[in-house]
């Protein structure tokens, strides 16, 4: 320490000379392996280029929040596509970002912008009928079974009838499928 | 890329499901609407029958449907207004009483056949229905 110096300046140079050497001994432990917290990249990007291999294994908890689209590639086309306002899976060997028109539409899995039938009921009935409740006429599917514990054959069957709350004249055992959709004449 | 996809289920892990606990899987499609509605066709039981128009889809193939409707009760000779899949078709006495009810796709028009005959004589009968067109073709094309 120069003899030149105040008390106050010995002081002052004390203290840059800790700092200095704790920023030292940062660098060192960086330097070996010790991991990053902060980063920050003169461009303000991570292109393609900067990442040679990316897993999200490692993602079990909170929100994966994207700004435009997700896109999975079955190795060959573009198959499934989610966005903002869409999801859509296209059949193999179509690429599910191809303009869709009313004859294609054939060609999708799933088009959210198309609705589907939602099933309200799937199960046996050894009743011969189905209280659906729910005030229209739905749509429904309808099986003789010869067993509800091992069934071997299922028969197509259009004796069954359907009201606003029920689906009757069902062969004992059936199988029976009711969707929530359908209309009131 | 070997495993892809997308499937989600209900209550089940999802990397061992089978496929009837899936509620939804990418490698099956689900049935799309295209057109869905209500209607009616009414025919002269005993004496003629009516081949109406329901909708036209002009998809170019011939769609799956469905269609759900009231229909004559050759037993009782009265119409029944509970509603039953068509096509359908009942008869008696080998076929001399019958009802028949056929709806049929084109590659264009979604159409409904009805004819009856029970010996009971001429009458105007008007027949409800519901129907869903679906975008899904009946064959693979």
């Amino acid at each position: 320490m120069p003899k030149q110096l105040n008390i106050i300046e010995r002081a002052t140079l004390a203290r840059r000379l800790q700092r200095n050497q704790r920023r030292l001994d940062q660098l060192e432990s960086l330097l070996a392996g010790a991991p990053l917290r902060t980063v920050k990249f003169a461009d303000l990007a991570i292109t393609l280029a900067k990442i040679t291999d990316l897993s999200a294994d490692k993602i079990t908890t909170g929100t994966l929040s994207v700004g435009e689209q997700i896109l999975i590639n079955d190795g060959s086309y573009d198959r499934i596509l989610i966005t903002r306002d869409d999801i859509r899976i296209s059949k193999p060997g179509i690429d599910v970002k191809k303009t869709i028109t009313e004859t294609n539409k054939k060609d999708f899995i799933l088009l959210s912008l198309t609705e589907t039938h939602k099933l309200r009921y799937a199960g046996f009935v050894t009743t011969g009928s189905y209280t659906h409740g729910l005030s229209r006429i739905p749509v429904f599917y309808n099986w003789r079974v010869d067993s509800t514990s091992n069934p071997t054959k299922f028969t197509a069957d259009n004796s069954a009838r359907a009201t606003t709350t029920q689906i009757t004249n069902l062969f004992n055992p059936s199988y029976l499928m009711v969707f929530n959709e359908g209309y009131t004449p | 890329m070997s495993n892809y996809g997308l499937k989600w289920t209900d209550g089940v892990d999802v990397s061992t499901a089978k496929l009837e606990n899936l509620i939804i899987s990418s490698s099956h499609p689900c049935l799309k609407f295209a057109f869905s509605g209500t209607g009616s066709i009414t025919y002269n039981h005993d004496s003629s029958s009516n081949d109406i128009l329901i909708v036209k889809h002009n998809l170019g193939y011939k769609p799956l449907f469905i269609v759900l409707t009231q229909w004559f009760n050759i037993d009782t000779d009265s119409k029944e207004t509970s509603y039953r899949k068509a096509p359908l078709f009942d008869n008696l006495l080998s076929g001399a009483i019958y009802f028949n009810a056929k709806p049929y796709v084109t590659t264009t028009e979604l159409r409904y056949y009805v004819y009856s005959f029970t010996g009971s004589g001429s009458e105007s009968i008007t027949l409800k229905y519901i129907y869903f067109v679906y975008y899904d073709p009946d064959q693979d094309i």
